[in-house]
């Protein structure tokens, strides 16, 4: 994959400066942390629409920004694509004209990124000639997408594209990113402070707070040393784990692999072949052993990565393949003697998970 | 009366060059004007507050004054006339492009005004969008920017010119009152009052007036109520 490395320093306030610096290699990366963390700015900097006062942007063997040798590539000479929060489409050109309006003929692309691809995929050929003011929310965002990809850029960076999007529509475009990122798999920063998004999907979390990195690394388990998020996040903690290779087994139940365990689920929509699931932390029980005779048909194997203390029970954050975790009451904890290292089971009910589509 | 059974030979030529003289005092003006407008919504750089006060001082200040000093600056002893004149054999005063100048430089302020709240209301973040999908600054401006400020400078432009229809005092002092080549509607008018029957002559020349700044005003109303997003593309 490419490598983009970043390492900027900006004064934004008098109060709160930028200063990071990280490399990545993944397909999708994100930056995530609370609003007003710095995450934007960040991806400002990359496109080249924030001054910097310090520092160097590499991509892909590209130097973008280096202040040493006073080199600035101005934005519109990075090959980058900008994903906005609100869409931003032009009001007085048709769908049509605001899709090609960062295309051009000769460019040596690396990806193939044809405009008859683009509108098949967003499913925008109804939309051409449209005027932007008569399209519905969940279109414009489509469009707006549809639009950076047409510019052809090697690297995508998407700035809390679901953000300003109710819920419903928030799953519908979240299933065209799923397919872009797909499709033509550009490596992609992906700014937000939902854990949800970034667990389903960034490969790679880069972890800021206050103009800092504060952590980063693989995404599950990143999210899972994020004391604060377990504890302060909007939905509190929470599992949610992709289960691919759908079948029915001999008696005809369905179950389903998640990092090479077996699962059992609830009858997911036909024609899938994967689906997410999420269940709650204190739907999951933690065992030395398998039980062996139980009601409980889930049973994964893992490692305790660490423990959060909270106020009469414990969340034990279990390394399963990707994380996941557990909250248990405090004597079952010093019962089981759970420390860091420690090899578990943890066991779930069939009927604690919910799909989410 | 001949010719027309409405205005005399005279005051067919005053309407002529009024209309003469405020279209090539826009078209003077337009350029200059949508680039002040472009950098006083845009740009902030020191001596911008003395730009603004000098365009408000344009708005507010008689027209007479404005005429004076462009006598001091430009006649034929003036300030830049004299150098004009030595140089080149030019001499602008009391000739019609001296009706042209008056007419720009009272009407430029109006210009930059309208089309300076057209700019403002374009909404950067579209620039910036425009900016990350490789256009230049170039680019953006002639595609984003210009077309979404439209209606700004349109109306500045029926604003300025119906200004420039109306311009006395400016004209009259700084290209005099002279029959076909300065003399235009206002100035027809005043004329017409000077002399003891010409009260029905000025009237007809007055209405004419009040029709041609309606016109101009009527279009730049129709151009400020239609949405520029629906503006075909």
């Amino acid at each position: 994959m490419l490598r983009l490395d970043v390492s900027i320093r900006r004064r934004l306030t008098s109060t709160f400066s930028l200063e990071v610096s990280f490399a990545t290699e993944a397909g999708v990366t994100s930056l995530f942390g609370p609003s007003g963390s710095g995450k934007t700015s960040i991806l400002s900097a990359i496109a080249g629409l924030l001054p910097v006062d310090s520092g160097r942007i590499r991509f892909a063997e590209r130097t973008w920004l280096d202040t040493t040798h006073h080199l600035v590539v101005s934005p519109e000479r990075r090959s980058v694509g900008l994903v906005f929060q609100d869409d931003r489409l032009f009001p007085h050109m048709t769908v049509e004209r605001n899709l090609l309006f960062g295309w051009k003929h000769r460019l040596d692309s690396p990806r193939e990124i044809s405009v008859d691809r683009v509108v098949e995929v967003l499913e925008l050929a109804p939309l051409l000639k449209r005027s932007p003011n008569a399209l519905s929310g969940g279109e414009r965002q489509r469009v707006s997408l549809g639009r950076t990809l047409l510019r052809r850029p090697s690297l995508l960076l998407m700035d809390e594209p679901l953000a300003a999007l109710d819920e419903t529509l928030k799953s519908k475009i979240l299933e065209y990113l799923e397919r872009v990122l797909e499709e033509w798999r550009l490596p992609t920063i992906y700014v937000s402070h939902n854990q949800w998004e970034v667990r389903r999907l960034a490969e790679e979390v880069v972890v800021v707070d206050a103009g800092r990195v504060v952590d980063m690394g693989p995404t599950a388990l990143t999210l899972s040393r994020q004391r604060q998020l377990a504890l302060e996040g909007p939905l509190g903690p929470s599992n949610l784990l992709h289960v691919t290779h759908l079948r029915r087994d001999e008696s005809g139940s369905w179950i389903g692999q998640c990092e090479g365990q077996t699962l059992h689920l609830p009858e997911p929509p036909a024609g899938k072949s994967d689906v997410w699931i999420t269940f709650a932390p204190n739907t999951v029980s933690l065992s030395q052993t398998v039980p062996e005779s139980s009601s409980i048909r889930n049973s994964l194997e893992g490692t305790v990565d660490h423990l959060v203390p909270l106020r009469d029970r414990v969340l034990v954050g279990v390394d399963v393949g990707i994380a996941l975790w557990a909250e248990i009451t405090r004597e079952a904890c010093e019962e089981l003697q759970l420390g860091p290292g420690r090899q578990v089971r943890c066991l779930v009910k069939t009927r604690s998970f919910t799909l989410v589509h | 009366m001949t010719g027309s059974v409405f205005l005399n030979a005279a005051q067919r030529e005053a309407v002529w060059l009024s209309c003469s003289v405020a279209s090539m005092a826009v078209l003077l003006s337009i350029i200059p004007a949508i680039a002040l407008a472009y950098v006083l919504a845009r740009r902030r750089f020191p001596g911008k507050s003395l730009v603004e006060l000098t365009i408000h001082l344009g708005l507010v200040l008689p027209p007479v004054v404005v005429g004076y000093l462009l006598l001091l600056v430009l006649g034929n002893n003036g300030v830049v006339g004299r150098w004009l004149d030595a140089w080149f054999g030019i001499s602008v005063a009391f000739t019609w492009w001296a009706a042209v100048l008056a007419a720009a430089v009272v009407g430029f302020p109006l210009m930059v005004r309208s089309m300076r709240l057209g700019f403002h209301a374009v909404d950067p973040r579209l620039e910036v969008a425009s900016r990350s999908l490789g256009a230049g600054p170039c680019r953006t401006f002639w595609a984003i920017t210009l077309p979404l400020a439209m209606r700004g400078i349109i109306s500045g432009c029926l604003l300025g010119f119906a200004r420039s229809l109306g311009e006395f005092g400016a004209t009259i002092l700084f290209a005099g009152n002279i029959e076909g080549e300065t003399r235009t509607i206002p100035l027809a008018i005043y004329t017409e009052i000077q002399r003891p029957d010409g009260l029905t002559a000025a009237g007809h020349l007055a209405l004419l007036s009040v029709l041609l700044a309606g016109a101009a005003l009527a279009i730049g109303g129709l151009v400020e109520h239609r949405d520029p997003s629906h503006a075909p593309a």
